[in-house]
């Protein structure tokens, strides 16, 4: 099975009410008779980390992790991206002349 | 100074002298092109033939266009403007030296001179109008020499672009109104409406506009700049992004990021955790979280690098580390991570039990939990460290020392941690229930089921639905030929899941269990009417060789000798040959406590059928019947001889030709006797040739392989063919409940593989000086003195001589067989078909050899 959190796309960190809100926003993105596959593969990941204690126990003792260096620059990307507003303009057009 | 450039100026003359040109040429070559152009200016000066002015002309196109890509446009500007002024006679330079004039802003001057050439490109003009305007977009400033319609379209541009980030979508398409798309000027167009898109998240739109730009101009680099920012499928790698992080983030760090990532993945810590801390700083002021982020991700590499590290490179790595990353809040003091590094491949729970108590301290205030989780918290964490002592403790059962004193009292005191931390657990948390289903796997893997027992009603005191200690407690009471609690048990668990299978058979096999406590307390009738329960929830029992030899057996005893005759000649007349149900009815017989007498026909029908011709059907239906008493450890008077009987009797079939269930049967009791491993092997090989798609005989015979222990194991062999037993499982288990059966199984022996093959060897950070798992035990003389200390101080204080510790791989004495040859004593009885669940416990891992 892929990651709960990746198929839920929630932090690892993640309480119970957020679980549940993104569990039924995706419910509702992808019910059950138009999704059969995608549907089962959220209920599994939603059951995974509904326990409360089996949640608290992959927090405590889950070093693995699917994310990843390359994601976190890719998160900076978008950052930049929302704030190129700070950008003046002969600082973007400099990236005509960049190596 | 002034001496050395006097010299060398006459030196270089002097050199030119040898070689006019050549030395402009080599200086050319080699980059040194301000060089060039000087020493180009005295041929020239000395000799001012055409030849030279041709090489003076070179050498100034390629300073100034060394200039410009250096980034110095002014000075670039200036040396193209000596060009101009010079003059350029060489045809081939005209074109290029157009480009060059266009690149730094005199388009005037680059259209007259590229005009000469009208003739030969006529598309160099346009060439060139592009240019300068791109020029005159990117540097105003530098750009007075462009046409103005140029200018002014540049501006109009510009003053787009400042509107789109300002978020001034209107005022952005009002500066673009009057640029028309074939203009000079229509790819900047393309571009700023592409950004508008861009900021607006938009990404079709932006794609739309965006791959429509040429990629050598100024607008198609730019876009592929900002493109590496998120959209999909863009270069990730771009360059020139540093001053934009500088503005939107305060400084640069997606580089250092990306090098971070390479360290890492080279497992050069040193540096990974040096450029971890330089940007720690920045990190926190883009976003606090994105350390514990970066922590969260680099620990398990960490862990994985430093367990193949010394022990002080290691110390080193660790706490480089911890003082350069930003801690998580679940592990505010890092103790966790120590206690897993400690505990990890190369490591042991000793060393890492003070840290997981002072983690334990750091739970209560640590802010990554809310205050009702925190009792949660310590108990998980108690389990675990329960569960890792008493696995230490089962380790120290089965160290070669154990049954000396000094060791079976440390095993004993580890016991007692174990327990008082599981049982600290409970008390934090009563209703965890993984802190009881660790206690109930420690003491049954220390053999002691009634406190395992004992603990599993506890744990229905708390959780009374819990359907797997229902059924387990089943299975314990059904061993102790205890069915009435058996059965309790069964039926509440079957009140849970009525159709559960496992259920229905553990309810199946405590009813005929009962059947027989009543007939031997001549209860004929409460015998006969558990059988027909037993019957009715497995109907299909009631046609089998085992019911029936149980019905004749309880009608002999019951002196209707009629109906057990009956009863006998329909168990006959299932199968192709009688002897199965001789010994069936010998078995029964026996543990339902027939007269002599009664049992003399039986005993003789079995020799006889002993004498007889072998049978591949007969063989695998005799291990079929037999397997369950060896399996479950369910003694009755004379097992131990009718096991010897089979095994001899499959000896002699080795050579015959077998259905494959048969063979999967015979394979199945074989393995279940240390002392017939080579029979085994032989039919589970001849099961391998002659049934090339069937899991099972690759799965024995690597489950088997394993068996031998982590120094006696050909550990690779294990991993391929327990690899090719769950390739096929796999293939069939759409079609095949046996091969779907299998394959959790397989998967779950192979993870125990794994678990072998990274057993700790004597070193808390690798460094293991044997051979490591799957080798031939060492030579002692190999070993380094520290650890030929050790062993011998401890078998020392034991008692032994230490060379006692490296024997022989190939000797095992009877003891390996356990009591499967030994005394003979009624014990409770065991119904074969639907056959009692094993004990639940979890494979157990060994830490390491004492």
């Amino acid at each position: 099975m892929s990651d709960p959190y990746d198929v839920l796309e929630l932090p690892r960190d993640a309480d119970e009410a957020a679980i549940r809100a993104r569990y039924l926003e995706l419910v509702r993105r992808f019910p059950p008779d138009r999704e059969p596959g995608r549907f089962a593969a959220i209920r599994e990941a939603y059951d995974a980390v509904r326990d409360p204690t089996r949640r608290l126990a992959n927090l405590l003792f889950d070093v693995a992790s699917t994310d990843s260096i390359d994601l976190v620059a890719a998160d900076l990307r978008a950052r930049l991206r929302d704030h190129l507003d700070r950008v003046p303009i002969d600082d973007l057009l400099a990236l005509a002349e960049s190596r | 100074m002034a001496f050395w450039r006097a010299n060398k100026a006459d030196r270089d003359r002097k050199e030119g002298d040898r070689s006019p040109g050549l030395e402009v040429e080599r200086l050319i070559e080699k980059g040194r092109l301000k060089d060039a152009v000087k020493q180009a200016k005295l041929r020239h000066r000395d000799d001012p033939s055409p030849e030279h002015h041709r090489l003076l002309e070179r050498a100034y196109l390629l300073r100034a266009r060394q200039l410009l890509e250096g980034g110095m446009a002014s000075a670039a500007q200036e040396v193209a403007l000596h060009l101009v002024e010079f003059g350029v006679t060489d045809p081939g330079l005209i074109g290029p030296s157009a480009e060059l004039l266009a690149g730094v802003g005199l388009a005037d001057r680059a259209l007259a001179l590229q005009a000469r050439l009208a003739d030969e490109d006529p598309e160099a003009a346009g060439r060139l109008l592009r240019r300068a305007a791109d020029q005159a977009v990117l540097h105003p400033g530098r750009s007075t020499g462009a046409p103005p319609e140029i200018r002014s379209g540049a501006a109009r541009v510009r003053e787009a672009l400042d509107a789109v980030r300002r978020g001034d979508e209107e005022a952005a398409r009002s500066a673009l109104k009057d640029i028309t798309r074939g203009s000079p000027l229509g790819e900047w167009k393309r571009f700023a409406l592409g950004l508008i898109a861009f900021r607006g998240r938009d990404d079709e739109r932006c794609r739309d506009a965006w791959d429509r730009l040429d990629p050598d101009r100024a607008p198609g680099r730019i876009a592929k700049g900002l493109r590496s920012l998120d959209l999909p499928g863009a270069d990730l790698d771009a360059p020139g992004l540093e001053p934009i992080e500088r503005r939107a983030l305060g400084e640069p760090v997606l580089g250092p990021l990306r090098a971070l990532g390479s360290m890492v993945a080279q497992d050069r810590w040193a540096e990974a955790t040096r450029i971890l801390s330089s940007i720690r700083p920045a990190l926190r002021r883009i976003d606090p979280k994105l350390g514990e982020r970066l922590t969260r991700i680099l620990s398990l590499p960490l862990i994985k690098a430093v367990s193949r590290l010394g022990y002080a490179e290691a110390q080193r790595t660790i706490r480089a580390f911890i003082a350069g990353a930003d801690p998580l809040p679940i592990d505010p003091r890092w103790n966790r991570l120590w206690a897993l590094i400690w505990e990890g491949p190369q490591g042991h729970i000793d060393e890492a039990e003070p840290f997981w108590r002072k983690y334990l301290k750091d739970l209560e205030t640590a802010p990554g939990l809310r205050d009702e989780e925190r009792p949660t918290a310590r108990a998980i964490v108690l389990t675990h460290l329960g569960r890792e002592l008493a696995e230490e403790a089962s380790a120290m059962d089965d160290t070669p020392l154990s049954g000396f004193s000094r060791i079976d009292a440390e095993a004993r005191r580890e016991r007692k941690r174990a327990v008082d931390c599981l049982e600290e657990a409970l008390r934090l948390c009563p209703t965890h229930r993984p802190a009881y289903q660790a206690l109930i796997d420690a003491h049954r893997a220390w053999g002691q089921p009634e406190e395992a027992a004992e603990v599993g009603r506890l744990l229905l005191d708390a959780l009374p639905d819990d359907f797997d200690t229902l059924m387990d407690l089943a299975a314990h009471h059904y061993r102790r030929d205890d069915p009435g609690m058996a059965l309790e048990y069964a039926g509440r668990a079957r009140a849970l899941r009525p159709l559960d299978d496992e259920a229905i058979g553990q309810e199946w096999s405590a009813r005929v269990s009962l059947a027989r406590h009543h007939a031997l307390k001549r209860r004929f009738d409460e015998a006969r009417a558990e059988f027909d329960l037993a019957e009715r929830l497995r109907p299909e029992s009631a046609r089998s060789l085992h019911l029936l030899a149980r019905k004749a057996v309880l009608e002999l005893k019951a002196g209707r000798d009629d109906r057990a005759r009956w009863l006998i000649a329909e168990a006959e007349g299932l199968l192709a040959e009688p002897s199965p149900l001789w010994l069936a009815l010998l078995i029964e017989a026996r543990r339902y406590k027939l007269p002599k007498k009664t049992r003399e026909p039986f005993e003789r029908s079995w020799a006889d059928a002993l004498s007889k011709k072998r049978r591949s059907e007969t063989a695998g239906a005799l291990a079929e019947l037999l397997s369950p008493f060896l399996a479950g450890d369910v003694p009755y008077t004379g097992r131990d001889t009718h096991a010897r009987q089979v095994a001899d009797y499959l000896r002699r079939t080795t050579r015959l030709k077998y259905r494959r269930e048969d063979l999967a049967s015979a394979c199945s009791f074989l393995g279940l006797i240390p002392r017939e491993r080579k029979l085994f092997e032989t039919l589970a090989a001849k099961g391998s040739r002659n049934f090339p798609d069937a899991p099972e005989f690759p799965m024995m015979l690597g489950a088997f392989e394993m068996e031998k222990g982590p120094f006696r194991a050909d550990l690779p062999k294990a991993r391929r063919l327990l690899e090719k037993g769950l390739h096929l499982a796999e293939a069939q288990a759409p079609a095949d409940p046996r091969a779907a059966a299998m394959v959790p199984k397989l998967r779950e022996t192979l993870t125990s593989l794994e678990d072998l093959a990274a057993l700790p060897m004597h070193s808390p950070f690798g460094a293991f000086p044997f051979g490591g798992p799957g080798s031939p035990l060492p030579d002692p003389s190999s070993l380094p003195p520290h650890v030929l200390d050790m062993i011998e101080t401890i078998a020392g204080q034991a008692g032994i001589d230490p060379e006692d510790l490296f024997g022989d791989e190939d000797e095992y004495d009877d003891d390996d067989f356990g009591d499967l040859f030994g005394d003979e004593d009624e014990g409770p009885p065991l119904p074969p078909g639907p056959r009692p669940r094993p004990p639940a416990s979890k494979p157990r891992k060994k830490k390491r050899e004492r």
